[in-house]
């Protein structure tokens, strides 16, 4: 039987994901990611990895719903199995809290998540400067541990990995059937998405083993997320910034600031520090549109722009490409390659 | 120390004392005996300062010459340790001298709160044991003002979330109080838990004895508490050495210095786990089994540590392998992530089981005289747990007996 060949450009969290999915759900494709980087340098591995969403302005409510509570799902079955270790997913409580109380106190995601209810006033007694709080209890997937257990996952069902930087769709369409585009970032290059631009992020990995519930301040820029190895502790979001370096005045902010809500940190150690580039867009990109090579239509599938939710809706989101990449291989399926 | 004499006979030449006191008249063999008597002299710089002070009132209450008390603390556990840390907050600057020692036979790391999850939580219900609930309470109260103090990671005290699991419907426990965002589980999560079908969720505290033992005993060195590592066969041998008040913190061996059948051992095995993504513990409860005799998985700023068996009346301090086995499947069912996790090293320890913990005067008679006994142990599985409160109502004893001494003023002349 004649395999349609599916390749994915991106290996971060969307484009293992998105892989994944294809090849676990469609047995008559075959997968191969190409990528530039792969874990640990991809954006991913950088970033604490804690699923929690931000609301998008142009996209269907009940969408962005079902992106997260499928994300969440599924990494919720991870965490309650023997993979839970392997694949670095687990539960993870803490306190999302705000300086002013935010219009809208109960996001779309609280119901997702496990016990969201709002803080008491004893607990809101440690952040004096703070008026209102959410606490809650969600998962946290750590890319370092995550990718290497999806790229397994997609070597088992026969998936291929190529290590390459992609330049070129068209150059690339003629050797496959349909291409899934998952390169975040690149996608601005790419395939000339001026709507990407960079939300450059950077953090603290702290030794503090005695953490072990999340703090998050709601407007951002500071957030506390004890991990497996280290604690993340950040951030901050500067938009069209593209430097990668690491810049010492953003390190002081953010122990000064990090260490005013959780004063025990003045005992821990800095581990290292390390800035990421969010692949940011107004809505991430997830829709389909036809490259036509040599008289032939090639499906694109788009998965990009996640922002600083990659993690949190990667699986989400990968099932809606898979669901777009199904859909055109039916409606027109694929003509033999000249 | 000619001079001070000198000084003193002249002192007790222009004396007069406040009625409140009903002290003794100073004459001068009895200043002579008491300085004798007295460790005073050591403390020299402090005996000037005060009477210089008293001098200029010209009044002088007995108490600042006549107390040399001597507390003696056997047992170094987190009891021990705290009760002797509550005694000198109150009463190192209203008792001159005050000399705190502590005998043991065992120090950290090898008591049985070093082996303890450190988990703050009493028993689900206190059986009308108000008083329980409420020194477990002010221990949580005290703990929680600690976490914001410099020193929260030096007397490892940090906050846990985590779950309380039951087999059936309960009714809510003592603490739901005491602990931070107390709330039911909601049915998506007891759905990760099967077998279990009602439960809690809040925050609470963590206080690891292997980091807050060692804290204890500096803060109590740097105060000069003496510790003598030796032990004690009887509340009689101390008070034969010259102990004015003896507080026994003996936990489970204090059927050895008095006999006491409602004190017994519940033995406890535990299992210390390499598995840095739990950061929830996990208390299991099942009415058949009893307390402590269900799985629970207690997440450290280390390491796991997972449990748990009550046996009653159990002496035994070896490890076994069928505890061991019992232990790590239950384990297993309860958290599958674990299947994957290392293993590093097996402890039991033998909590302190009583119908209720003994806190007490007691006045023992010995020939002509009497000594005056404490005793603070019985705390079976909630010694971390419950420490403070019951520290602050040993101190408050040991006050009790200084004022029948008349050691302490009521109303003092600089004041």
């Amino acid at each position: 039987m004649k395999r349609v060949k599916v390749v994915v450009v991106g290996a971060g969290v969307v484009g293992l994901s998105t892989a994944v999915c294809v090849a676990e759900t469609l047995p008559h494709c075959s997968v191969t990611v190409i990528a530039e980087k792969f874990s640990p340098d991809t954006t991913g591995d950088g970033a604490a990895g804690i699923l929690l969403p931000r609301e998008f302005p142009d996209i269907p409510l009940e969408r962005q719903r079902r992106w997260f509570k499928e994300s969440f799902d599924h990494l919720l079955a991870i965490a309650d199995s023997p993979q839970a270790s392997d694949a670095g997913v687990y539960l993870s409580s803490g306190y999302h809290i705000f300086k002013e109380i935010p219009c809208d106190k109960k996001p779309f995601w609280s119901e997702f998540v496990f016990g969201f209810r709002y803080m008491t006033d004893r607990e809101m007694k440690r952040f004096p400067n703070h008026k209102f709080g959410q606490a809650f209890t969600t998962l946290k997937c750590e890319c370092l541990s995550y990718l290497p257990w999806l790229e397994k996952r997609l070597r088992a069902v026969g998936g291929q990995i190529i290590r390459e930087k992609v330049t070129d769709l068209h150059k690339l369409a003629l050797n496959y059937d349909a291409i899934m585009n998952c390169s975040g970032l690149g996608s601005r290059f790419l395939v000339n998405d001026e709507e990407v631009y960079p939300v450059r992020g950077q953090m603290l990995k702290v030794s503090a083993p005695w953490l072990k519930n999340f703090i998050r301040d709601g407007d951002g820029n500071t957030y506390i997320y004890p991990g497996i190895r280290y604690v993340s502790i950040g951030g901050t979001r500067q938009a069209n910034d593209w430097r990668l370096e690491v810049d010492e005045e953003d390190s002081e902010g953010i122990l000064e600031r990090c260490c005013r809500l959780e004063p025990s940190l003045r005992a821990a150690q800095v581990m290292g520090e390390w800035v990421g580039l969010r692949p940011s867009r107004a809505n991430p990109r997830v829709e389909r549109q036809y490259l036509h090579v040599q008289g032939r239509q090639v499906p694109l599938v788009h998965n990009h722009g996640h922002g600083s939710c990659g993690v949190t809706l990667s699986w989400g989101t990968a099932l809606d490409a898979l669901e777009l990449l199904r859909q055109s291989l039916f409606e027109k399926p694929p003509q033999a390659r000249l | 120390m000619s001079w001070m004499i000198f000084w003193c006979f002249s002192l007790s030449l222009s004396l007069s004392f406040t009625a409140a006191c009903g002290c003794l008249q100073l004459t001068p063999p009895v200043v002579l005996s008491l300085l004798r008597r007295n460790q005073c002299f050591l403390n020299e710089s402090l005996y000037i300062r005060e009477s210089e002070e008293e001098l200029a009132g010209l009044q002088i209450t007995s108490c600042q010459l006549n107390s040399d008390m001597r507390v003696c603390i056997i047992g170094a556990g987190v009891i021990g340790l705290s009760t002797a840390q509550s005694i000198y907050q109150h009463f190192h600057s209203r008792i001159t001298p005050l000399t705190i020692e502590v005998y043991a036979d065992v120090f950290t790391p090898l008591t049985t709160s070093d082996g303890a999850a450190g988990f703050w939580q009493p028993y689900l219900y206190d059986k009308g044991n108000v008083q329980e609930t409420k020194w477990n309470k002010e221990t949580f109260d005290y703990l929680l003002s600690c976490l914001s103090s410099p020193d929260s990671v030096k007397m490892g005290i940090f906050l846990q979330s985590g779950y309380n699991l039951c087999t059936e419907t309960a009714p809510d426990p003592s603490f739901k109080d005491a602990v931070l965002g107390f709330r039911q589980l909601t049915k998506r999560e007891l759905d990760m838990f099967p077998g279990y079908s009602f439960g809690w969720f809040n925050t609470t505290l963590m206080i690891e004895g292997k980091t807050y033992l060692p804290w204890l005993m500096d803060w109590l060195k740097q105060r000069n508490v003496k510790f003598h590592q030796r032990k004690i066969g009887s509340f009689k041998e101390l008070a034969d050495s010259g102990a004015d008040v003896i507080i026994n913190c003996s936990g489970v061996r204090s059927g050895d210095l008095q006999p006491d059948p409602e004190l017994q051992p519940a033995r406890g095995q535990i299992i210390k786990v390499d598995a840095p993504w739990l950061k929830h513990w996990i208390l299991t409860h099942d009415s058949s089994s009893g307390v402590y005799n269900s799985p629970y998985i207690i997440p450290g700023s280390r390491l796991v540590t997972v449990g748990g068996v009550f046996q009653v009346g159990n002496w035994s301090l070896q490890n076994s392998t069928v505890d061991h086995k019992n232990i790590w499947e239950a384990a297993c069912k309860l958290e599958p992530s674990l299947q994957h996790a290392r293993i590093v090293d097996d402890w039991t320890g033998l909590r302190p089981t009583r119908s209720k913990v003994r806190l007490v005067r007691e006045t023992i008679r010995s020939g002509p005289t009497s000594f005056e006994v404490i005793h603070n142990y019985g705390h079976g599985g909630f010694g971390l747990t419950i420490h403070r409160g019951c520290a602050e109502e040993a101190a408050r004893l040991f006050g009790q007996i200084l004022e029948q001494k008349g050691l302490l003023a009521h109303s003092k002349s600089r004041l």
